[in-house]
């Protein structure tokens, strides 16, 4: 472990992909593998050959391209590897171990703990005191621990029954008490058992006391001791969490090591620095987010971080840096790496994802959607494959664990002055905080991280609003998803009298109302991935067991912000169509505060500016003082109404050239021909309300600017 | 004298007894030495079916399904089993039979994957079969490829299932189709 060795990061990392390869290879043979096995192993080998070309090992390239590329046909054509070419690469797995040699494992030394500063030569000369990789030790004891917490949350679950049926058995005592209290008065006046000597009456009631006593101590002491379980369980439980928890600086080693060698592949100087590797969390998040925390940091050597004569030609320090951030938020943890590099080339992403077809020249992509392309699976700015990028394979990956562990991922970028490409995770992956919601008989878990409120609402408040459904809550007008419709599962919410409940979801801008018949509480749930075999379902991201052992769907908000975004398009889309901006203002007058806010977001996503006023006098002041392309304006409002709004209007001589639509839901002929009669230029009816029909209605009579 | 003669008569018949269940340890068994399939016979749908025993990993009434969205031929949902949550499919419906009969009562869980379970009418019990009584099944009786086998019985044949070729084809039904760069 001299420091003259430069091969010895890259035997600890090429240790780790064999066995990853050869694992999933045999599960291959078994049939035991997962569908996305391919996938797995297309990465790792994809790694290796970076890795192995690092350092140099021509022959361990040739093996592991061979392995990818064969590989990689498969994961683009969806198809399975064959008996003969999973044995032929386990062969090859066997020949490259054979090529590493014996010393593959070394020994581990001791952590340099959780805030480390280094600055790496961009040459093969590697720094002193390579790393711990602690992580491993934890994958050997994480099994046992594993079945330490199945076997403690199957007690927890035993228990619990245990508890409602000694809670049944409390109830069936007292009334076995109460009607003995009856038996004993019958024969205490000799309504019953007449036959019966005084002595054998005694006797029975006697008797009758003592099992009754017995009964009601041993049912008391059953339930003392179910309590006393229920504590130690509880305590027990609070010991495992403390042993559940792990310092982040336990994953330190291993991100250097990836930064070293991905420096010295792309002959760059870069200097690493690991903030807040103190911060605990769940042990099983490390692994999980291991790959994605390797795949930033090569990705910000690789694209991020520019040449030693870039940097000074740019007046750069020539080391560039690059800094894991560990973050604790509340209940959630912020991966970030940070780079001082040359930024995202956004025009060039956006260039590559029209090249590629995933977005179309005509769509409109702010910065943020185009940086979060880099995120899609199999997306590369890099116009050929090299040994380090290319294949599309990196920041994917962090997207890919983002959505699996319910998290985020998010690029902030500054042309010439670097990157910080963020995963937010949960902290713990045992349990989250969920709100329960019901409908009919199909009931749901939804992270309260991503909850902003949970409210009631009559069924009637519920607004259709073009192809989609909105509520107003707290003054703000939002789609609504329906629990049942929007996972395509048959559920009904009850009559029309029903208040209705729902959670204000929110995803990074976007908020939502999820639609349910009722709040069924919050608790905390052990969160657990479907299985294989139920598929990936949009908007579900696993289940957790209720109280009675029984499966629960817990919900994804980032998914069921997609299954919006398809639902109603015109729900989440960005305002403003350019177009309608030649346009002056809307004054939208109605005293319904729903109506205001359907007809305001209407107009607004089609790209007019509206103003709104409560009543029809507030509507006429505005309408006398300002300049305005059209009034949309109720008819039934306390004061003035709209028929008498319109009358008045008409009778101005420069607010006559604004035309009137009023919107009501006063549908008869009568009312339509009284319309019509105090000048109002079309009549919609609310309950025949349809928004391309209000559209063409508005886009026919606006007046325009100037 | 009465009491006397049934004494001898239950002596006699209780030796007989001891001797035949003596017997019972040291007698061979015909057809022992024949190669025996051991399989758990149910109903799914309205056909009867059976598989072997080492392809079943648990036996359990069906308690709550919790329905998942998607659209797979067969697919109900998930169970939780003693705290393992397991796919299930009503078998019937699988196999593109009968369908779904909304009388799935017992989960037949598979070995090779206790993630995987088969939702089952009933379960009729245990056999072990010599061998040859299986026999391939004709096309007509078949009707689905993890039918390999079928045992004639003396009402009508039990097609003998393969859970692992309908894992192969769940498997399949699965495989990533993620679009390459």
């Amino acid at each position: 472990m001299s420091a003259r060795d430069p091969k010895r990061f890259y035997r600890i990392e090429a240790r780790e992909l064999l066995d990853t390869l050869s694992a999933e290879l045999l599960r291959l043979s078994r049939g035991e593998a997962p569908p996305e096995a391919v996938t797995r192993l297309f990465r790792a080998a994809h790694t290796l050959k970076g890795a192995a070309a690092v350092v140099g090992d021509a022959e361990v390239v040739e093996l592991a391209r061979i392995i990818e590329d064969v590989l990689g046909d498969h994961r683009d054509q969806g198809t399975e590897l064959d008996e003969q070419e999973i044995s032929e690469f386990l062969r090859m797995v066997d020949g490259i171990e054979a090529l590493l040699g014996a010393d593959l494992a070394p020994k581990p030394e001791p952590s340099r703990g959780p805030e480390a500063d280094r600055t790496l030569p961009g040459t093969v000369a590697a720094p002193a005191a390579p790393a711990s990789d602690t992580v491993e030790a934890v994958r050997i004891e994480p099994r046992e621990l594993d079945a330490l917490t199945e076997n403690l949350a199957g007690a927890e679950l035993q228990n619990r029954a245990l508890e409602r049926e000694l809670r049944e058995l409390e109830r069936d005592v007292a009334t076995l008490t109460a009607l003995s209290g009856e038996l004993l008065g019958s024969l205490q006046s000799g309504e019953l058992g007449a036959e019966l000597s005084h002595n054998q009456r005694l006797r029975f009631k006697d008797s009758l006391r003592d099992v009754l006593d017995q009964l009601a101590k041993n049912q008391r002491a059953t339930l003392s001791r179910a309590d006393s379980i229920a504590h130690e369980l509880r305590q027990a439980r609070a010991e495992l969490g403390r042993l559940e928890l792990v310092p982040v600086s336990t994953l330190f080693p291993a991100l250097e090591r990836a930064l070293l060698v991905a420096a010295h592949s792309v002959k760059k100087s870069v200097r690493w620095q690991g903030i807040g590797g103190d911060t605990r969390v769940d042990r099983r998040l490390l692994p999980r987010i291991k790959d994605a925390l390797l795949h930033m940091v090569r990705n910000a050597v690789d694209h991020g971080i520019e040449s030693e004569s870039e940097r000074t030609r740019a007046g750069k320090p020539s080391t560039g840096t690059v800094a894991i951030r560990v973050e604790r938020r509340g209940s959630r943890v912020s991966f970030s790496c940070e780079d001082d590099g040359a930024g995202v080339d956004v025009p060039r992403v956006r260039a590559t994802a029209i090249e590629r077809g995933l977005v179309t020249s005509g769509d409109e992509l702010d910065e943020q959607a185009t940086l979060a392309l880099l995120f899609r699976s199999g997306f590369s700015t890099r116009g050929r494959v090299t040994d380090l990028s290319g294949r599309g394979v990196g920041l994917d990956v962090v997207g890919a664990t983002a959505a699996t562990l319910l998290g985020e991922a998010r690029i902030r970028t500054e042309r010439g002055s670097g990157s910080t490409v963020e995963l937010v995770v949960p902290l713990s992956l045992s349990t989250a905080l969920t709100v329960e919601l019901a409908s009919d008989d199909t009931s749901v878990l939804m992270p309260m991280d991503a909850v902003v409120a949970i409210g009631r609402a009559p069924r009637d408040a519920i607004q259709k609003s073009g192809r989609g459904e909105v509520l107003i809550h707290e003054a703000e007008l939002l789609p609504v998803l329906r629990l049942g419709a929007s996972l395509g599962l048959r559920t009904t919410e009850r009559g029309a009298d029903t208040q209705l409940a729902y959670a204000v979801v929110q995803v990074d801008s976007t908020r939502f109302a999820l639609l349910a018949d009722r709040a069924a509480g919050i608790r905390e749930a052990v969160v657990r991935a479907l299985p294989w075999a139920a598929g990936t379902p949009e908007g579900v991201a696993g289940a957790a067991l209720d109280v009675d052992g029984d499966a629960l769907l817990v919900l994804d908000p980032r998914g069921l912000a997609t299954i919006l975004r398809g639902q109603d398009g015109r729900a989440l889309a960005p305002a403003a169509a350019p177009e309608a901006r030649r346009y002056l203002p809307i004054l939208v007058i109605d005293d319904s505060l729903t109506t205001r806010m359907l007809e305001q977001s209407i107009l607004e996503t089609a790209g007019f500016s509206v103003e709104v006023a409560t009543c029809a006098e507030e509507g006429l002041e505005l309408a006398k003082k300002g300049n305005y392309s059209l009034f949309v304006c109720d008819v039934e409002m306390p004061g003035m109404n709209g028929f008498e709004f319109c009358q008045i209007t008409r009778a101005d001589a420069r607010l006559a050239e604004t035309s009137v639509i009023l919107v009501t839901s006063l549908g008869s002929d009568e009312h339509r021909a009284r319309g019509a009669e105090a000048g109002a230029s079309a009549y919609v009816v609310k309950g025949q309300f349809e928004q391309d029909y209000f559209l063409d209605r508005v886009k026919s009579l606006v007046r325009e600017d100037g | 004298m009465s009491t006397r003669a049934t004494d001898v008569s239950e002596t006699t018949a209780l030796a007989r007894m001891r001797r035949e269940f003596d017997a019972g340890f040291s007698r061979i068994v015909e057809g022992r030495q024949e190669d025996l399939a051991h399989i758990l016979r149910f109903r799914a749908g309205d056909a009867r079916y059976a598989v072997e025993i080492a392809e079943v990993g648990e036996v359990h009434e069906l308690s709550k399904v919790t329905r998942v969205p998607g659209h797979r031929q067969g697919f109900e949902g998930i169970s939780a089993v003693r705290g393992q949550l397991v796919a299930v499919y009503d078998l019937a419906a699988t196999l593109g039979g009968a369908g779904h009969t909304g009388h799935a009562r017992w989960l037949l869980v598979a070995r090779s994957d206790r993630h995987v379970g088969f939702s089952v009418a009933s379960v009729d019990g245990y056999l072990a079969v010599p061998r040859s009584r299986l026999v391939r099944p004709q096309s007509s009786d078949a009707g689905h490829a993890a039918a390999h086998l079928a045992l004639e019985e003396e009402d009508g044949i039990r097609l003998v299932l393969r859970f692992e070729d309908l894992l192969t084809e769940l498997r399949r039904t699965f495989a990533p189709r993620e679009a390459g760069p």
